[in-house]
């Protein structure tokens, strides 16, 4: 099966999409303004007539280049070109301006393939012995796993807990609309038949994060000044053997930040790489350098971003559960070929799971080659005006959101999506709660009534059996962490 | 300026759960079951309340307490360059706009003619303060329209509302 799978990605087909995706996803990641999750967001029509392994190389192939292309622009310009490369800036772009660019680049480029790599180690080993575990739980544990998961990113995404929740509950309101588990009553449809099978992923996730996003540009503005690109060549790796055995302690920690922060469900490259550099600094026997242009810093922040992306998968193919925005989309790229992620993926779809691991390996490879060769092609590129790529964008999201089910509604749906996404925005309400919310709303509800159809209307086996027991004291200490950690943050605010 | 947002957030949470508590009584279902449709909607409608409370007592406690200790801070002007290129509500309004009319025509008139308006208008609403070039906005319109048609129709085999063209 691990064989089969592995061969099965090596068509000239399949190899060219991966290698396409890489390319165009380091482009993707490259502009600001453009991240990755919309990225792959706009790609999903795309692959509506493929066979499933393409698409999903393609996918994969477009999330592995997108989280690492950000690096560029971050070096480059000093602005980041995803939210996940925010801590390549702090000292990629001193480094630039110092006429190390292409150092800065070689360094950044060899640890984003090298933390990408340690993650897709991590994913072989634990995600099929994690589903194994998986195949165990029942309602009472889904349930749990999913307050939990839901609680923790509500806590983490946002800085404030109740606007954290908040926004997870409006995700998760949206899920009552439609059929409603088990009895399949429409409820909340105000009428609409369109409305009856709820509201679908795909149009929510594009509006969320690409048309919010193209009306926050709205909102922004220009700034009519031309980007001073400095010199970018890059000799050989860009770094000396002694550069790297010195940082080979911050690799390993920070890989391990990345990988594990990826696999909560939520989190992903956007919070792990300030994670990573804030621990890089705190460890390091000389903090006061770190800002300054120093190879530490970025090792730090590249490393956990890739390192990020086999974790974040490891949730999705496990239980069902994206680890991050981007692999939400993924999710969505799953069922609409038919396959549902989650523990029986390995038994059902056993030679899938290893063709995407397969896919991940050769995505790496091909980023850091594409990298290091086709740096001039990528800076050319980030000179295209954002005023005329993003209304292109706006094209391509209505072909996603229309070509799924061929209906005008789930457009409009997406437009919602959008101006719901950008309120958001304007109220600092952070917008993956939500995306988890919806996701995770009908699993919660339908867990929720199993286990209460199960144990006849009582309460408690959710709390004494014994991993759901674990799993909501574990989200309770999380509550009362964050809790008192903001109650802390406030009184240090009044006596200042 | 946040904590009044604050208070609004707050506020408009309030109402989403109170709307929510009212509209879960219209949920119909097999009458005798303990936890049925309306549970957890029910139980969502609660915490909408007790969250949109917390925040806007916090956003209230902050609004006394900036007032207490900061009596005016110091008002930053914008320079009136800046100002030409920034955005503003307005373009977000008008992009809002484009948007609806574009989705509102696409199947009557077809994708590649509304995409190509759409386009166009949309570049227009978004160089704002540039330097506009609308020869090249009309050429950009023009060809990723018909490139997206044909490359989805026929590569991808994904469908789009041909309309009059079609």
């Amino acid at each position: 099966m691990v064989i089969t799978g592995i061969l099965s990605i090596f068509t000239v087909k399949t190899m060219i999409l991966i290698f396409g995706g890489t390319a165009i996803g380091i482009i993707l990641g490259a502009i600001p303004g453009i991240t990755v999750t919309m990225g792959v967001a706009l790609f999903l029509p795309v692959t509506f007539g493929m066979q499933p392994i393409e698409a999903l190389s393609l996918l994969m192939g477009l999330y592995i280049g997108g989280t690492s292309g950000g690096l560029i622009s971050a070096i480059l310009l000093k602005i980041p070109g995803t939210p996940a490369s925010i801590a390549t800036c702090f000292d990629g772009h001193p480094m630039a301006a110092r006429g190390e660019a292409g150092k800065a680049l070689g360094v950044g480029i060899v640890y984003s393939f090298l933390g990408g790599m340690f993650s897709l180690l991590v994913l072989f080993f634990i995600a099929p012995w994690l589903a194994n575990v998986a195949l165990q739980f029942g309602s009472y544990e889904y349930f749990s796993i999913g307050i939990f998961s839901l609680t923790l990113v509500a806590g983490m995404s946002g800085g404030s807990l109740v606007k954290g929740l908040i926004s997870a509950l409006v995700g998760l309101t949206i899920t009552f609309i439609g059929m409603a588990p088990i009895t399949a009553f429409p409820r909340f449809t105000f009428g609409l038949s369109e409305l009856d099978g709820g509201i679908s992923l795909l149009p929510a996730l594009i509006g969320l994060f690409a048309v919010a996003q193209i009306l926050e540009e709205a909102e922004a503005g220009n700034k009519d000044s031309k980007p001073i690109i400095a010199d970018y060549r890059i000799k050989g790796f860009g770094f000396s053997l002694k550069e790297f055995r010195e940082q080979i302690g911050n690799f390993f920690r920070s890989a391990a930040i990345g990988t594990g922060i990826g696999i909560l469900p939520g989190l992903g490259g956007a919070i792990c790489n300030v994670v990573a550099y804030g621990a890089a600094q705190k460890q390091s026997k000389y903090p006061e350098k770190f800002g300054t242009g120093i190879v530490d810093g970025i090792v730090a922040s590249e490393t956990s971003n890739n390192a990020s992306t086999g974790g974040a998968l490891v949730p999705l193919m496990t239980l069902g559960i994206p680890g991050d925005n981007t692999t939400a989309i993924i999710l969505a790229g799953f069922l609409i070929h038919g396959i549902t992620p989650g523990p029986l993926l390995f038994d059902t779809n056993g030679v899938l799971v290893y063709g995407i691991f397969a896919a991940l390996v050769v995505s790496n490879i091909f980023m850091i080659i594409t990298e290091f060769s086709g740096m001039r092609l990528f800076v050319r590129i980030l000179s295209v005006p954002k005023h005329i790529l993003l209304p292109v964008v706006a094209i391509l999201c209505v072909i996603g959101a229309y070509g799924l089910n061929n209906r005008v509604f789930d457009v409009w749906t997406m437009l919602f999506f959008g101006v719901l996404g950008f309120v958001m925005k304007k109220a600092s309400i952070p917008s993956t709660p939500l995306l988890l919310g919806f996701i995770l709303g009908p699993i919660v509800e339908i867990e929720l009534r199993r286990g209460l159809m199960k144990s006849r209307g009582d309460f408690t086996p959710f709390f004494t059996e014994p991993i759901s027991g674990t799993i909501l004291v574990i989200t309770f200490i999380v509550v009362a962490f964050t809790v008192w950690g903001e109650f802390k943050k406030r009184k240090l605010k009044k006596g200042v | 300026m946040s904590r009044n947002k604050d208070i609004l957030t707050g506020s408009v949470s309030i109402a989403l759960g109170l709307i929510l508590f009212f509209l879960s009584f219209q949920v119909k279902d097999f009458a005798s079951v303990s936890v049925g449709p309306e549970f957890l909607p029910r139980i969502a409608a609660v915490l909408f309340v007790v969250l949109g409370g917390v925040l806007s007592y916090q956003g209230l406690k902050a609004t006394r307490l900036a007032r207490t200790t900061v009596a005016a801070s110091p008002v930053v002007k914008k320079d009136a360059a800046e100002a030409k290129y920034h955005g503003g509500m307005l373009p977000v309004a008008y992009s809002l706009l484009v948007m609806g009319v574009y989705i509102a025509l696409l199947k009557p008139v077809g994708f590649i003619i509304t995409s190509a308006l759409f386009i166009f208008f949309q570049i227009i609403i978004l160089s704002k303060g540039l330097k506009r070039n609308y020869f090249l906005f009309v050429v950009v319109s023009a060809l990723s329209s018909v490139i997206a048609y044909y490359l989805f129709v026929r590569v991808f085999q994904v469908m789009i509302p041909a309309g009059i063209l079609g």
